[in-house]
Parts: C-alpha cells; structure tokens; sequence
C-alpha cells in the first residue's frame, strides 16, 4: 500500500494538462460529427448519389475537395452523408438495446430468484454467440438492410446492457435507503423503482452508452461493408468504404479518410466515455 | 483428480448452454419474413415447387419436431443438406474450417505478442509519458475497424510495396508457403484490436500485482526488478490474462467473418456471407452454431486454466 499512497502526490500535475488535451480533442471531434448529422445537406457541396461519368476518380480539387469516386460522385458529399446515416443507425441499435435491456436489468436486479435465474442463463447464451455472427446470422435470416443489422446489432448489444443494469441494481437493491423506503411502505414501480432506484443505476449506464454506440458503428460498417447493412446507393461509412475498396489499386487513398472517420469517432466516443465513468464515480472525486 | 472433477463440473454448465445455444441458432430460421419455401424458391416458384421444398425441408411440420429432427443430426455430425449446392453442410463447414482457425490462432498469437510486452511496460510507472503512450495507442488500438486496417495493409503493403501477396486466398494443399504468407497480412489486421485489449488488461493487473506486498517483500529479499517484473507479477497477472484472451478469441471470430471478405480468404466468414447471399439458410445456422461451439470451448479451457493457475480455485 505504501507504494499506490506516495504516487498520487506527483501523479496529477504530470498527467493533468495531455489528457486534458485528449479529452477535449475527442469532446471536439464528437460536436463535429454531431454537426455534419444535423447539418449534413447544408455542408455538403453536392448530391451524394449524383453522378458524373466524365469525371470518375478524380483527385482532390476546389470543386471536390475530396476527390471524386469511381462513378463521379462528390467523396466529401458522401461522407458527408454516410456520417449522418451510420451514426443514426448506431443510435438506433443502441437505443434498442437500451430500451430492452434497462428494464430487463432492473428487474433480473431487484426482483431475483427464478426470473433472474432464467434470464441471466438466456443472456449466457446469447453472448456465447461472436457479436458479430450472430448479427450476421439475424440479418441474413431477416433479410438485409440497415434496419434489420441495426436491429441484430441491438440484441447483441442487449445482455450487455443487462448484465451492467442488474449488477448495478442489485448494489443499490441493498442500500439502507431502498430499505428505508421500503419501511415507509413503497412497492412496485411507481413508488419504488421509478423513484428510488432507477436514478442511481443509470449513471454507469449512462458512460457505458458511449463505448456501445462505438461498438454499433464499428459493426454497422462492418455488416454495410459485407452488403449486409445500409443497401447501395445510400452512403455510410460502411458502404463507402465497400465501394472504394474496389478500386483500390487507382486509387489507394480513397480508403483512408472515411476509415479514419470511424476510427476518430469511435476512439472520441471511447474516450469521452472513459471521462464521463471517472466524473460520474463519487470515489474519485 | 483435481483436473478430471474441474473439468466435469465445468461441462455441466457448458452442456445446457450448448442446447439452448442449438436452440438460438434453430430459431433463427423463424426470423425469416414469410414462408421459407417462397424466400428460396423464388417468388415466380410453381405450386408445386413450392410444395416439393416444404415437404423436403419439413416445413409443414411443428418447429419442435424440426428441432428434434435437426438437433438429432447435429448430434451424430449431420448438419442437413444445403439447399444450393446438394453437399452436406457439415462437409462445406468442415471444408472452410481450417483457414478461419487458422487465422483466429495467427491473430491470437499476435495479439499477444504486442498486448502482453506493451501492457507490461505501460504498467512500470503508471501516469507517465510512457504510460500515457500506451494506453492513448491502446484506446486508439480499439477503435481502428479490423477491416479497414487490412485495407490499408494491403495499400500499402501488397499493392505499394508488393511484400505479401494481394487479396485472393492461395489454396493450402497447392502451396503451403505461399498460403502462410498470404495469412500474414490478415493476422496482423485481425490481431491488432485484440493486441490493443490485451494491453489495457495487463497493464491494469501488472499495476495492482507491482503495487502489492508480496512484491514489496520480493525487492527486500534483494530480487531484481525485471525478475520480479516476469516471473512474479505477470504470473500473478495471469487469471484476468486467461479472461481476457477467452473473450479475444470470441471477437477473433466474429472479425474473422469481415476479414476473410477483405483479403478474399475461403473460410467460414466467407462462407456465411455467400451463404447469406445465396438464402442457403441452414448454412447460416450451421456456422453460427459453430461459431458460438468454439467460444463455448474457449470458455470451457478458460475456467478450467483458472484452476491450474490457480490452486485456490475450486
């Protein structure tokens, strides 16, 4: 113990001013992403999916400031665009997997026994699946397009959620103030659960929103780029990435910017989430 | 004994997962939107085309007595018939097997080789610029798709530089070399988000096992830091080593599928994705199943590698 005492006396004032520096450069890149899905027609200089056959795979120009794909349409446009649908539909996914799974949590939590039981042994074995396959093998089944992979990718995503929500509930279920309150006679989801436990569950979920919504927007440009997810000619990150691999050996750099995309927002997301778990943990305070 | 006990208890559990994982994979077939004999036959099929595909799929009878039926055959190695090509499923699965297995292991080897060194350096002096390094890499490590990064792999170093060979799989029983090469530039795309995770989990361990007692009475008897480093703290690191590497080989295979269509690989990621393509559904179902058999396998290793690194566990 000795050791972990005498380090935190020099520790922040070294670490203090780069993070920070990360930090606020993954805070900037997330209100950038956010503009360019609200903003997405009015920034972009043309029509995603307008073409022009005589200039295909241009490089980059005034007019194309991102060059030109391999039918003629705008890369910028598209990315543009493709920012706007992919993280929609990591939204979507992940706003599935909250609205099943929180309640299913809270309940595994606070209720136990056999429902608990029985729950915890069907996530077991929903997780025993790779995420990813098993979000291949529901849209397959269910026919591919993006709502469908979104909707796979929030069942993957689901267990997480709950195994998260139940732990947490089942910390808090054991809190003298849940036994106060249940002393003074509240029960069921009006007076108890609603009131009492839900507000102090949902801070690790809330840090935990970020890391699942990285996950969902790696997945839905894995699953557009297997023709499994968003259908072309609609641009996402996925699709894009699917069509410029295609002509690869013309034009090598077609690949890289919108594969940076996702790996910047995801690694801001990762980060931000990271910073929202250590703000909202009253230990570190 | 000991090992014999661990391992029945553990296939105790394992077993009533492995059915209702059967179960969920079954299932998955009553997603299909609509009747099954129309969504592959097409919707120009005659009547009695129609009729000929229920009846050899078993359509009109109750999903139970489907599963049982199917079930019964996975059990003896049967996987059905796909509907496409007339070849027992079982033998195509087998078939793409080996490549994807193959690629799961390089890119687990992988992974290790730069997660556990890194993680281990991070974690000397926790909060420096060293540590920082690693740990922004790592955070950066997780976020790069797997597939983008083979993309650029293959950019830069089949197209550009010409080191390894391009997408387009070389068949292992023409040339051995050559498909080993080939599997280079996959493993590494595949191993690199798995080196990254690894790295934050060993470091987290090595920092909590370097800051503890039995370490400080280590330096007291005179044992010199790297000696401590390696032989003590990293072998007491490895339980949540053994955890982490159980859940890499679970996102191994998942990345596996995306890969595999990157470099143009015939494993069972590819395999599923022609399948999809093609609606042979119970070839979908096969490789899910398998899939969720080899994550179920790991964790059967895992908990039982718990026991053998640790005597305490029972």
């Amino acid at each position: 113990m000795s050791t972990t005492l005498s380090k935190p006396a020099r520790k922040p004032t070294r670490t203090a001013p780069r993070r920070s520096a990360v930090i606020w450069l993954s805070y900037g890149i997330l209100v950038a992403v956010a503009v360019v899905v609200l903003l997405a027609d009015v920034l972009a200089p043309h029509a995603p999916n307008q073409q022009d056959l005589t200039s295909v795979l241009l490089g980059p120009s005034a007019e194309h400031p991102l060059g030109t794909d391999d039918l003629g349409r705008d890369v910028l446009s598209r990315l543009l665009h493709g920012t706007r649908v992919s993280i929609l539909a990591a939204l979507l996914a992940v706003g599935i997997a909250l609205v099943v799974g929180f309640p299913l949590g809270i309940l595994a939590g606070y209720v136990g026994g056999w429902p608990d039981a029985v729950l915890m042994r069907l996530l077991d074995t929903v997780m025993a699946f790779p995420a990813l396959v098993l979000a291949i093998g529901i849209t397959a089944m269910l026919g591919p397009d993006i709502t469908t992979a979104m909707v796979a990718v929030g069942v993957v995503l689901t267990p997480v959620v709950v195994r998260l929500t139940r732990a947490q509930t089942m910390a808090v279920a054991g809190q003298t103030y849940i036994e106060a309150a249940s002393s003074f006679g509240a029960r069921g989801v009006r007076r108890m659960i609603l009131p009492h436990v839900v507000p102090n569950v949902v801070q690790p979920i809330v840090a935990q929103v970020a890391v699942l919504i990285g996950f969902a927007l790696i997945a839905e440009a894995s699953l557009s780029f297997l023709q499994l997810g968003v259908q072309p000619p609609t641009a996402s990150w996925g699709t894009i990435l699917a069509r410029s691999y295609t002509f690869l050996e013309r034009a090598p750099m077609s690949i890289f910017v919108p594969g940076a995309a996702i790996a910047l927002t995801v690694f801001a997301l990762n980060i931000v989430g990271e910073e929202v778990q250590r703000l909202l943990d009253p230990r570190r305070r | 004994m000991r090992i014999v006990s661990a391992v029945a208890s553990r296939l105790v559990w394992t077993v009533p997962t492995l059915l209702l994982a059967t179960l969920v994979a079954f299932l998955l077939q009553q997603l299909i939107p609509g009747d099954q004999a129309v969504a592959l036959a097409g919707e120009y099929a005659t009547d009695e085309k129609l009729a000929a595909i229920r009846a050899d799929l078993g359509l009109e009878q109750p999903v139970l007595t489907r599963y049982l039926d199917w079930i019964g055959g996975v059990v003896t190695g049967d996987l059905g018939t796909s509907y496409r090509t007339g070849q027992p499923v079982a033998e195509i699965v087998l078939d793409r097997l080996p490549v994807t297995l193959l690629l799961t292991l390089l890119a687990l080897l992988i992974a290790i080789a730069i997660g556990v060194p890194s993680g281990v350096a991070a974690a000397q002096r926790p909060g420096t610029w060293v540590d920082r390094l690693f740990t922004t890499a790592a955070t950066a490590g997780i976020a790069i798709p797997n597939f983008w990064l083979g993309m650029m792999l293959i950019a830069v170093f089949a197209v550009q530089l010409g080191w390894f060979p391009g997408p387009g799989g070389v068949d292992f029983a023409d040339d051995p070399g050559n498909a080993l090469r080939a599997l280079v530039l996959p493993s590494v795309a595949l191993g690199m988000v798995g080196s990254a995770e690894i790295c934050r989990q060993v470091r987290s361990a090595m920092i909590e096992n370097l800051g503890s007692d039995y370490v400080r009475t280590l330096r007291a008897t005179g044992l010199s830091h790297w000696s401590i480093v390696w032989r003590h703290a990293l072998k007491n690191s490895s339980l949540p080593l053994a955890t982490i590497l159980g859940i890499q080989v679970s996102h191994l295979v998942g990345g596996a599928v995306v890969v595999e269509a990157v470099f143009g690989l015939s494993g069972i990621g590819s395999l599923v994705v022609e399948a999809t393509n093609q609606r042979d559904y119970i070839v979908i179902q096969a490789v899910v199943l398998l899939a969720a058999v080899i994550v179920l396998v790991t964790n059967l290793v895992v908990d039982i590698s718990y026991r053998l690194l640790d005597p305490r566990i029972s």
